[in-house]
């Protein structure tokens, strides 16, 4: 397995080193527009860089090698995983320090909810990655894309539904704790999606 | 102990179903898969590689069942080259050595860069860079250091001139003499199979038509060319195949089943499989 981990980070690094030239081009645009807040971006970037390693291996053919190496597929589906959770681990980190960085000039001081704002990214991209991996270790990328687009359509339709009667802030109702329990919440549903992907990817045919 | 072993191997797609193969390679072989596009020769590789789920049948390679929970490390010495490279476009050659050496325990460097070497391949080019005989070369290379019992090859030599072919195609005689080494191998080129192989497999529209060591087949069937007239003579078992034209007719014969007084000549294995497939009766 260390070998397809490897094979991902150059993958990784080949096709994601362009996102770190993004990181500071955004961290110099916020510093001097306090109003524009790229933070989000930059972690739906990178926790995108899994689907694309993926891929990647789905056009280039690695995904029918890897059945060749000594690996079995349980530990090709935990690869991704792997890298995905260092990728969601990597990207809220940067953008804590460029949240920081960014108030810190403007502000002189650090933001209160930085720690906060973290895990509700990490959040928001584990979800993400939960929610199209095992799609994608099942049907490609290309039906896993399709599936999270209309899954956010509908999302978005029934948050728009919901919002006319919750008038209470979600967060204050958590107690300041909203972004730990998003953030429970998604390591539980990844957790969820790396089992459901083993089982996936196993009956797939290549 | 035998290399590959395959016992009634069932394979059903919709609109193609691969029908009781049974085929065997003896360690130290080198068995040749042939037949037309869609014949089942890569359903029958995918299936030893459990790339597929086959509807029925048992597989072992090296001994092992594919089905084996431990079937994994059997991977270890079974070197594998597809129809296609398979290698992520933006890494090189140098990187792929650490990617196979952190994959496979018995990965060897030295002999993994000696064929880079030989193939000229460059260490440092991109794969995409790459054309596709150089792709195609990487690979061999990639399924030939890491001390395979077993090679599996997938139209492995396809997309390459004949130079490089023949000094491949040494390389694989050069793989079997060492230790019991065996080779599976499909490919279009029956005249690079005639060259290598010990055993040949014949496949036609899903069904193994034959599977029989070549000297076997090249003493077993011969080439007539007589009259209408003279061919009526012959016993209907004897004809395998036959070609008809203005000037008489051709026919693949079981020489032990015709008369001695018949001049029958020698016939390569291309033309066996032709006779099987395009003229059988």
């Amino acid at each position: 397995m260390k070998g397809i981990l490897i094979k991902d980070s150059y993958v990784v690094w080949g096709y994601g080193k362009s996102l770190f030239v993004i990181c500071g081009f955004f961290l110099l645009i916020s510093l001097f527009s306090p109003d524009v807040d790229f933070t989000y971006l930059i972690g739906a970037l990178f926790s995108m860089l899994t689907v694309t390693s993926l891929s990647i291996d789905e056009r280039c053919g690695w995904e029918k090698y890897a059945n060749v190496l000594p690996v079995s597929r349980k530990q090709v589906v935990l690869a991704k995983y792997l890298l995905n959770w260092i990728l969601v681990a990597v990207s809220s980190v940067l953008v804590s320090v460029i949240t920081a960085v960014v108030e810190y000039v403007q502000y002189h001081s650090f933001p209160e909810n930085i720690l906060e704002n973290g895990f509700c990214m990490a959040a928001l991209a584990l979800l993400y990655s939960a929610l199209c991996l095992p799609i994608i270790f099942r049907y490609g990328v290309e039906k896993g894309r399709l599936f999270y687009m209309f899954f956010m359509a509908f999302l978005a339709f029934f948050m728009s539904f919901v919002s006319r009667f919750l008038s209470e802030d979600v967060s204050m109702l958590a107690g300041g704790f909203f972004g730990v329990i998003l953030f429970g919440i998604a390591v539980v549903c990844s957790g969820i999606s790396f089992g459901l992907s083993i089982w996936l990817y196993k009956k797939k045919e290549f | 102990m035998d290399a590959i072993v395959v016992k009634n191997l069932r394979k059903e797609y919709a609109g193609f179903t691969l029908r009781d193969c049974s085929l065997t390679l003896p360690a130290g072989c080198v068995m040749g898969l042939i037949g037309e596009n869609g014949a089942g020769k890569s359903t029958v590789i995918r299936c030893l590689l459990h790339m597929i789920e086959r509807t029925a049948g048992d597989i072992f390679l090296l001994g092992k069942n594919i089905d084996d929970k431990d079937f994994d490390s059997v991977k270890e010495s079974v070197g594998v080259v597809l129809d296609e490279a398979m290698f992520p476009p933006v890494i090189h050659a140098r990187q792929l050595n650490r990617i196979l050496k952190n994959s496979y325990k018995n990965w060897e460097e030295t002999l993994y860069f000696s064929y880079l070497k030989k193939f000229s391949l460059p260490e440092k080019l991109p794969f995409s860079k790459y054309s596709k005989g150089m792709k195609m070369k990487l690979s061999i290379a990639a399924a030939l250091s890491h001390r395979a019992k077993l090679l599996i090859l997938d139209e492995a030599t396809s997309g390459l001139d004949p130079v490089v072919r023949d000094e491949i195609l040494d390389i694989f005689n050069d793989f079997t003499r060492e230790n019991d080494c065996s080779i599976l191998i499909s490919s279009h080129i029956v005249s690079d199979l005639e060259k290598i192989c010990d055993y040949i497999a014949f496949l036609h529209q899903g069904e193994l038509l034959c599977c029989e060591e070549k000297d076997r087949l090249l003493e077993k069937y011969g080439l007539i060319h007589c009259t209408k007239a003279d061919f009526s003579a012959i016993p209907a078992e004897a004809v395998i195949g036959k070609k008809e034209s203005p000037y008489g007719i051709e026919a693949l014969v079981l020489r032990e089943k015709i008369s001695a007084d018949l001049a029958v000549s020698p016939v390569g294995i291309e033309d066996i499989f032709l006779y099987f497939v395009k003229f059988g009766k």
